[in-house]
């Protein structure tokens, strides 16, 4: 057991590593952020000279260095387009908002598909079932910023329920969670069901029913229970990209969260910005997964030696 | 969405050839309604585009710009489904972006198939070190946050078609290659490899021919999946601005250009989108179609 | 399966208790519809309605040292009071957020330090005209080169860190000039100061290389970058303001109060007397909202009070009876596409040549065709509701000194939308079916003007129209930005808004010599009665010069001229009453201190 978490962890850092690499070159590659931050009327020695100053003349490997060096102990540079303000500390004070709007997503997508995937197993082929999936893979199917757009207008200005965008009480949450979080309600459910109908066709369940117990002990407190561990992969899943995926729900609800900052980063070519938002981002989705591996490993043997 | 369970159980190597009844059965649950979707709003259209739209998709005119829909009060038949903010023809626009949307997911799903594919095979047939590089690449494309590398990534290749194509498809190669190398591993163990290596084959030729053919069935029904991710994925890169360029009628493009309007001119952004919803929800549903039909292992009944 | 229907209760049983908890949780607790914005708390007194003394000038609350907590109970002796304790005005985010704007900020962003301070120079919001500000009065040396200022005394910085004196004006110039700074004319004082004198506390001279007519605006409200800040407070500090830290202080009719950066800044009026003007909202805020549906839809539910609008939006906005759009007095800003296509191999020679000879944009017919290809009059009332005022030359309007009424005469003969004239010099110039014209379009987005890229796409079908291959280049600004002050581009044209003065306009886009290049056609001609200009200081002949240059450009057809268009922000009439400013000065939404509350 000690062997595989120790692996496990030398691949996460291994894939942290590379993560790094990449959205250091694309970053770089993607343009001279002075083109962006400099007024229209910056001529090019302006730009030349401020370039300088930056430190975003030197020899690529050179800032890759620094990059890495710095970001080990922490130090993620100073974003250019928020004068003065670490990248990291810009990081830190958004993730907050973005991991309150995760958690909310989470909470209702477990919700909604632990009640569909069981209302579906227990009426497998039934309209039911059929009803269940449907509304499960229609939050697949909708682009999110379409769903996000058309929430607003129903229920913030139409309606005025709820408020329109930005941060505030837990009204502000509902929107942009419920945005969020339908998506993965489908995969999400499917699992629930597949492993409960998996899970109500074994023995002791069988067992459970010949001994007499009532049925929604036996569909709640004994199937649901072992059925929840296939889930428990996909669950990790869904956080990550929960994290990372929040750019388009933040920029429709004007949510203050890392997405936001990230889409901002990119459009203002905020290098530094960029890199500290993707590897926080990787490292959370790096670290749930390896969580979950563990878990994993733990109730199933047969993965430890694959 | 493709579902990374860490589960996976041996293969039943041949498939009983089933009875009439079990035929019978099965054509009754063929989804009918959402291949039928499928062949209107996506198939016909995008191949007989030029025959069906009543206008140009890219010439408006200013003067007709903002035109409500057929049945609503100012609209006209002669624009349908309304314009948009150019005066272009909405219905025309719609059915030409069947066409890049078609274009689009085929290409990009063959391509990061493919990708995806011959990695996860070489992967799982091979192990060793080589499964343990091609997984850290795999881990790597996972963690990357995927709309902002899109958004970065067609910042760096300039905007266009091609380039679209070619960032959706290395954003989601991994989704292959993970579930068919998990496939291939477990088929490496089988007796008809170990004899097949035994009588001389080469491993290419293992690969091909006794290998890939078995994961065949996870890659239609992946594939299938897949191209629902991958219209979302292009219509969010468009909402942010990298996706299919103007004045191309992708309909991504579409939703982003109506969202400004979506009170006054809602069926701008409204038609696109539920012609997006429409695809992608019956592809997915096809796709589960396809999954318990080829698949008895990932069968979820 | 088969399970008992008590089954199927007990699970929808479960499903309709966690429903409901939601709906309890989710019952509004936010903001008040439309109809009442007052957002203060339920325990306000509102005297508004019986105050005899209405006049808004009276200062009854500002002996107290807290702003906004002591005007409460000091309100029922006052003046009637705002209905809201806090005016959020929503606005596009600023390309960069800092808290030092002699170095951090470029002229569009200043506008989020705006409030809190001023300039030696003014402008009159009802005219646009420079008004004495921090400067009572000022005037050009006998060696036509320098400026005295005499400055106006008792203004007092925030935060008690003392009075504004010679000494500030000079630091201030010395902070807008140092190494690194973003200000937009940070080179510009620059190159163009040489030295900086300070006579006494009040008097200050600024000595200049030569004769600059483009130094007066400079240093006024018209554009950022010369904020008079306190040299006191930045001694005290040490160091320049990070957004983390406040920014230094200023002399404005509002402090500030707190920021959040990505979404907000807020600004408090100053607690006492100010010197010019008494702000009607103990607070001010601008929030940072990009969508612009969005913003919308926070106004009508009176979330925010005043936010500029896209002009297809501005229809639902008015359909609600306490939302009225307000103008800005001045001409606005100018919308335009330059050429970018013509540049010279050597700035200062002729005869070396022009770098893409070989461009169709190069023949002045093409660039004639161009213009005559457009149906100006279909896209103002289409895009612009009919609002945009035809551009009959770029950066001279008919208010401004050196007008040339020919050009309006002319306007339509040689400019204006003749599509068969169009084709025409088309194959004068040589091009037709069988030498077919290419050229690139970029439908950039415009923070001020964001119906630009539909624009340019209507352009592109008027090109069309007349035979003209038009491919559509969508990069994003950075990208565009790189290539165009590389010269990078051969045959294209792009769009542009600017509100900015004539002389900067025309150092911008048509010279060559000035440090800027990849703005426009580059013209000889132009760049030497521009410098002629630039260091003419006697009102006649400028007037005449800028004729001439005019007269130049009308006949070489440097953009596609297109309009001005006004300046406008909507505005919840139950909180705000009146709002008067320019609207032609960069980040357009000035004057802020002076917003009237609806009482």
């Amino acid at each position: 057991m000690q062997r595989y978490i120790l692996s496990r962890i030398v691949q996460s850092l291994v894939t942290l590593l590379g993560v790094s690499v990449i959205i250091f070159s694309l970053a770089r590659l993607s343009g001279n952020p002075l083109d962006v931050l400099l007024p229209a009327e910056a001529s090019a020695s302006d730009i030349e000279r401020t370039a300088e100053l930056w430190g975003l003349n030197k020899p690529l490997y050179e800032q890759y260095w620094i990059f890495i060096s710095n970001a080990v102990q922490g130090d993620f540079g100073v974003s250019l387009k928020y004068r003065g303000q670490s990248a990291m500390g810009l990081v830190f004070q958004r993730l907050p908002a973005t991991l309150q709007l995760a958690a909310f997503a989470v909470v209702i997508s477990v919700v909604f598909s632990l009640a569909l995937g069981v209302m579906s197993a227990a009426q497998k082929d039934r309209p039911i079932d059929t009803l269940g999936k449907t509304i499960a893979l229609l939050g697949q199917s909708m682009p999110t910023f379409w769903l996000g757009i058309v929430l607003i207008w129903i229920f913030a200005v139409k309606l005025a329920w709820l408020p329109t965008s930005g941060q505030g009480g837990f009204a502000n949450l509902v929107l942009p969670g419920l945005t969020l979080g339908w998506f993965s309600v489908a995969a999400f459910m499917r699992l629930t069901r597949s492993s409960m109908l998996d899970v109500l066709d074994s023995e002791y369940i069988k067992l459970a029913r010949a001994k007499g117990l009532p049925e929604w002990k036996v569909l709640w407190k004994h199937a649901l229970k072992n059925a929840a561990i296939a889930p428990l992969t996909f669950f990790g899943l869904i956080v990550g990209f929960l994290i990372t995926g929040s750019v388009t729900v933040e920029t429709v609800f004007a949510w203050p969260g890392i997405g936001l900052l990230a889409i901002e980063a990119v459009n203002a070519r905020d290098y530094q910005v960029i890199q500290a938002v993707t590897l926080v981002g990787a490292l959370v989705y790096i670290v749930i997964g390896l969580v979950v591996d563990v878990l994993y490993g733990y109730v199933d043997p047969r993965v430890r030696y694959s | 969405m493709a579902l990374q369970v860490g589960t996976w159980r041996r293969g039943t190597p041949l498939v009983a050839a089933p009875s009439l009844k079990e035929s019978a059965a099965r054509t009754r649950r063929l989804p009918l309604i959402s291949l039928a979707i499928l062949l209107l709003l996506l198939v016909i259209p995008a191949l007989f585009a030029e025959w069906i739209a009543p206008h140009d998709p890219l010439e408006g005119s200013l003067v007709a710009r903002l035109q409500p829909p057929a049945w609503e009060a100012g609209g006209s038949t002669t624009y349908l489904l309304g314009t948009d903010k150019q005066g272009r023809d909405l219905l025309s626009r719609i059915i030409y972006g069947a066409r890049i949307s078609l274009q689009v997911s085929i290409v990009a799903v063959v391509l990061s198939g493919a990708i995806g594919t011959v990695l996860g095979l070489v992967s799982g047939y091979y192990g060793g070190w080589v499964d343990t590089v091609i997984m850290r690449l795999v881990d790597i494309s996972l963690s990357l946050p995927l709309v902002l590398i899109g958004l970065v990534l067609v910042i760096v290749l300039g905007p266009g078609l091609t380039t679209v194509v070619v960032v959706v498809s290395l954003l989601l190669w991994s989704r292959y290659a993970r579930q068919i190398r998990g496939e291939a591993l477990a088929i490496r163990t089988q007796d008809y490899i170990a004899r097949a290596r035994v009588a001389g084959c080469s491993d290419a030729r293992i690969i091909a021919l006794h290998v890939f053919p078995n994961v065949v069935n996870t890659l239609i029904v992946l594939a299938t999946l897949n191209v629902g991710q991958v219209i979302l994925l292009e219509a969010t890169l468009s909402f942010l601005g990298a996706g299919i360029p103007r004045p191309l009628p992708s309909w991504g493009v579409m939703v982003a250009d109506g969202r400004d309007h979506i009170v006054a001119a809602w069926w701008i952004a409204m038609v696109p989108g539920l012609a997006i919803m429409l695809v992608v929800l019956a592809m997915n549903m096809v796709g589960d179609w396809l999954r318990d039909e080829l698949d008895p292992r990932l069968r979820q009944a | 399966m088969r399970y008992s229907g008590r089954v199927l209760n007990s699970v929808l049983l479960r499903v309709a208790i966690l429903v409901a908890l939601f709906a309890v949780a989710c019952a509004p607790s936010a903001p008040a519809p439309p109809a009442k914005p007052v957002e203060s708390k339920p325990a306000e007194t509102k005297p508004a309605a019986q105050a005899p003394t209405a006049a808004p000038a009276k200062p009854a609350d500002s002996t107290a040292a807290k702003p906004a907590e002591a005007a409460k109970p000091a309100a029922a002796a006052s003046a009637a009071k705002a209905k809201t304790d806090r005016l959020v005005i929503a606005i596009v985010t600023p390309g960069t957020e800092g808290n030092a704007p002699g170095r951090d900020l470029g002229a569009p962003d200043t506008i989020q330090l705006r409030p809190m301070y001023e300039k030696l120079i003014g402008v009159d919001p009802k005219t646009g005209g420079f008004v004495p500000q921090l400067a009572e009065s000022w005037k050009l040396e006998p060696d036509g080169k320098s400026y005295r200022f005499m400055l106006r005394k008792g203004i007092q910085f925030h935060k008690g860190h003392g009075e504004l004196t010679a000494k500030d004006v000079a630091w201030s110039w010395q902070d807008i000039t140092s190494e690194g700074s973003m200000a937009s004319n940070s080179l510009y004082f620059k190159n163009v100061v040489e030295r900086v004198e300070v006579v006494n506390d009040y008097e200050i001279v600024f000595h200049l290389k030569t004769a600059e007519a483009e130094f007066l605006t400079n240093v006024s409200e018209m554009v950022g970058g010369m904020e008079i800040q306190s040299k006191a407070h930045f001694d005290k500090v040490g160091k320049p303001p990070t957004l983390q830290d406040e920014p230094i202080a200023g002399t404005g009719a509002y402090q500030y109060k707190e920021r959040v950066q990505g979404q907000y800044i807020r600004f408090e009026k100053v607690p006492y007397q100010h010197w010019r003007v008494q702000g009607e909202f103990p607070e001010l805020e601008l929030r940072w909202q990009n969508e612009a549906s969005t913003r919308l839809a926070a106004l009508l539910a009176g979330e925010v009070h005043m936010t500029p609008l896209p002009t297809d939006l501005l229809k639902q906005a008015q359909a609600q009876n306490n939302l009225k759009l307000l103008k800005g007095n001045a001409a606005g800003l100018r919308v335009f596409m330059p050429f970018l296509c013509c540049y010279h191999n050597d700035i200062n020679d002729k005869s070396k040549g022009e770098k893409y000879a070989e461009s169709p944009l190069m023949n002045v017919k093409v660039r004639r065709a161009f213009n005559q290809a457009v149906n100006r009059d279909e896209l103002n009332k289409a895009f612009f509701a009919g609002k945009g005022e035809l551009m009959y030359m770029n950066t001279l309007h008919p208010t401004l000194p050196g007008w040339n009424p020919d050009w309006e005469k002319k306007f339509q003969e040689m400019w204006g939308f003749n599509p068969d004239q169009a084709k025409k010099l088309l194959a004068e110039a040589g091009y037709g079916p069988s030498k077919p014209l290419k050229t690139q379009l970029v439908p950039l987005r415009l923070t001020d003007v964001p119906e630009s890229p539909d624009v340019v796409e209507a352009i592109a079908t008027y090109l069309r129209a007349v035979g003209v291959d038009v491919e559509m280049v969508n990069v994003d600004v950075g990208t565009h930005n790189t290539k165009r002050r590389n010269l990078g581009y051969e045959n294209a044209l792009d769009i542009r808004s600017t509100a900015s003065h004539p002389l900067t306009g025309w150092r911008v886009y048509n010279t060559s010599r000035h440090g800027i290049r990849g703005g426009g056609v580059e013209l000889f001609e132009l760049d030497d009665l521009y410098r002629k200009v630039a260091t003419t200081m006697d009102d006649k002949q400028s007037a005449d010069l800028w004729r001439q240059m005019g007269d130049i450009a009308f006949e070489q057809y440097p953009q596609i001229n297109l309009f001005w268009l006004p300046t406008e922000i909507m505005v919840n009439t139950s909180v705000v009453s009146d709002y008067t400013f320019p609207g032609n000065i960069s980040g357009s939404w000035t004057h802020l201190e002076g917003i009237k509350a609806a009482k």
